[in-house]
């Protein structure tokens, strides 16, 4: 059985005050917890019984398990409230993920503070680089490549901290990341962090990526499976824009601008001083209005609070 | 004052994700969600071989060839408010012929969620946010009620007064009577009999918000006899909800979730008062 976690299922076996026995299993360890009327009078586990058998197994770590109704008279073994345990095994997962943090709070403080040089992703797309007419179907080209990519994994990577000595070894890449970057003073790291989180926890598996580049180079600070080419892109379609808006005498972009993808992907931009953010949404997992009126309004407040332009 | 009322989310994360950001995006000085707060059903994803699955699902049986298209669906599940279990054809077999074992896996899941969702408001919401208040409705299970009370961002509102910004509100999950048994209908009498007591700490019905989500004989009752400014009612399966007045009470409907509806959708109310009037309001979907 996956899918279920073992605390919810003792949780309601306590306050419904049923009957049945447990066994769990857990990495090739195996246990039993039993329960009479809610209350969990008995435990065995690998050699120990009662109160200590409990607390092992209700220790495990997504144990698989499997419960039975028919049950057998068992001798109470256990006075503990069943309640308690469950804070006391919170508290000491709590004190270990603390203890975790504490680490990896160790390890960021040997980051590098001088950024690697950024990947020449601007010469890939149009040759030179900057401007020119000819280059303008190349760019659609790439972009159409690049968001055809699809990416698992959501999760947020974001460049290390900016704090450290310089000349200290870079801390190891995390898996799926692109290239570590530090991001440039005076940028926030954990502000940039919020931006990003704040599209992903608004739109949730309908945000298909997320980026958070600088306008200067089209390096990406933070990004949901980011896609450095796209930010490259990005940041060219942005200037040439600007570029034309200005020579058409139109006012200059405002706070975003979208571009409908075919099928049912959407790409938003929002230029914000010295930083873009590119998100590419799949608008057939979220209503265009949540996005406009509820999702872009927070993050946007929080781009424009974390960026010095 | 803004008081931002959505119901009917079901289960639902992604709506529940919306509600909390709704609050803050509206400018809402207080958030209240209302039931059902529960998904319907669970949905047993059957381990056929080492990268497949046999899911079925609304009348049909879906066949999954990998990992990535079960988390597909299964993420489509969940967002839709129902729940999931991933069993081997034996684990699957067995539960068929134990409904009581299906009841305590599914009362299991439907508490997971919600302390999944006690996580994510107190993330969300921070601690200098506006005060959000949740009741469940008179479907949902009575074992989800006690995760309220452990004082995390969401105030639990059920059978209760709270004050609210030189407001009161009232708040009761139970229903009267209804075709479908609900967990927390009762006969219209002793329901009147309850109501009676819980408005009977409002002070003035023209500072009261009074939110009895299920229709009856004696809700309509309470209803008449203490006029409270404005009252937050559900609506029926795939209703339109709306506006309408009894009395001096202005009754604000949400429109209901369709059953088919492609996206999961929160429906709410914004409504703000002022001096003991409601100046405005206007019905959100997102």
């Amino acid at each position: 059985m996956k899918g279920i976690s073992l605390s919810s299922v003792i949780q309601v076996i306590n306050l419904e005050k049923q009957s049945c026995d447990i066994e769990a299993r857990a990495g090739g360890q195996c246990g039993q917890l039993h329960f009479r009327e809610g209350t969990l009078v008995d435990a065995l586990a690998d050699g120990l019984a009662g109160e200590d058998a409990a607390y092992e197994i209700l220790g495990w770590d997504d144990p698989e398990f499997d419960v039975s109704t028919e049950h057998s008279p068992r001798d109470r073994t256990i006075e503990a409230d069943l309640t308690q345990m469950l804070l006391e095994i919170a508290r000491r997962r709590d004190e270990e993920l603390e203890e975790s943090a504490r680490s990896a709070a160790a390890q960021d403080s040997v980051a590098p503070h001088a950024a690697p040089p950024a990947p020449p992703l601007v010469e890939s797309a149009s040759g030179n680089g900057r401007g020119g007419a000819q280059a303008e179907p190349d760019i659609m080209a790439e972009m159409e490549a690049a968001l055809a990519e699809v990416r698992v994994e959501p999760e947020i990577e974001a460049a290390p901290e900016p704090h450290g000595a310089p000349g200290r070894a870079p801390a190891p890449p995390t898996r799926g990341a692109p290239p570590a970057t530090a991001v440039r003073s005076g940028l926030s790291a954990a502000g940039l962090k919020r931006v990003v989180q704040l599209a992903k926890d608004g739109l949730g598996d309908a945000l298909l990526s997320a980026d958070l580049f600088s306008s200067a180079d089209g390096t990406s600070y933070v990004g949901v499976n980011s896609r450095p080419a796209v930010c490259a892109l990005v940041n060219q379609v942005t200037e040439r824009l600007n570029r034309a808006f200005d020579k058409g005498g139109l006012p200059p972009l405002g706070r975003y601008y979208m571009a409908e993808l075919d099928g049912s992907g959407l790409l938003l931009v929002a230029p914000c001083g010295d930083l873009q953010l590119v998100l590419v949404v799949d608008t057939g997992r979220v209503q265009l209005g949540l996005l406009i009126n509820v999702v872009l309004p927070e993050v946007l407040a929080a781009l424009e609070e974390v960026s010095p332009g | 004052m803004k008081v931002f009322t959505a119901s009917g989310i079901e289960g639902s994360t992604p709506c529940f994700r919306r509600f909390l950001s709704a609050v803050r995006s509206y400018g809402a000085d207080v958030g209240v969600l209302l039931g059902d707060l529960t998904g319907r059903k669970v949905v047993s994803a059957i381990r056929t071989g080492p990268s497949t699955w046999t899911v079925p699902l609304d009348g049909k049986v879906h066949e999954v060839d990998s990992p990535t298209a079960l988390a597909e669906l299964t993420g489509h599940i969940s967002d839709h408010g129902d729940y999931w279990l991933e069993q081997t054809p034996e684990e699957y077999e067995h539960l068929r012929s134990n409904q009581s074992l299906v009841e305590l896996y599914f009362k299991s899941l439907v508490r997971q969620r919600i302390e999944e969702w006690l996580t994510l408001a107190d993330e969300k919401l921070g601690a200098d946010g506006p005060p959000v208040f949740v009741a469940p409705g008179c479907g949902d299970w009575r074992i989800i009620d006690e995760l309220f009370e452990h004082g995390g961002r969401l105030l639990p509102c059920d059978d209760r007064v709270v004050q609210i910004d030189g407001y009161q509100m009232v708040t009761s999950s139970s229903s009267g009577p209804t075709e479908w048994e609900l967990v927390r209908e009762m006969d219209d009498r002793r329901l009147y009999t309850k109501l009676l007591e819980l408005c009977s700490g409002v002070g003035d019905p023209d500072f009261a918000i009074l939110n009895l989500q299920a229709e009856s004989r004696a809700t309509q009752r309470i209803v008449k006899r203490f006029q409270p400014l404005v009252r937050f009612r559900g609506s029926a399966q795939g209703g339109n909800g709306g506006a309408s007045k009894q009395g001096r009470t202005l009754e604000l409907s949400p429109r209901s979730p369709m059953v088919e509806d492609a996206a999961p959708t929160l429906h709410g109310v914004l409504v703000q008062l002022e001096g003991g009037a409601v100046k405005d309001y206007v019905f959100t979907e997102a």
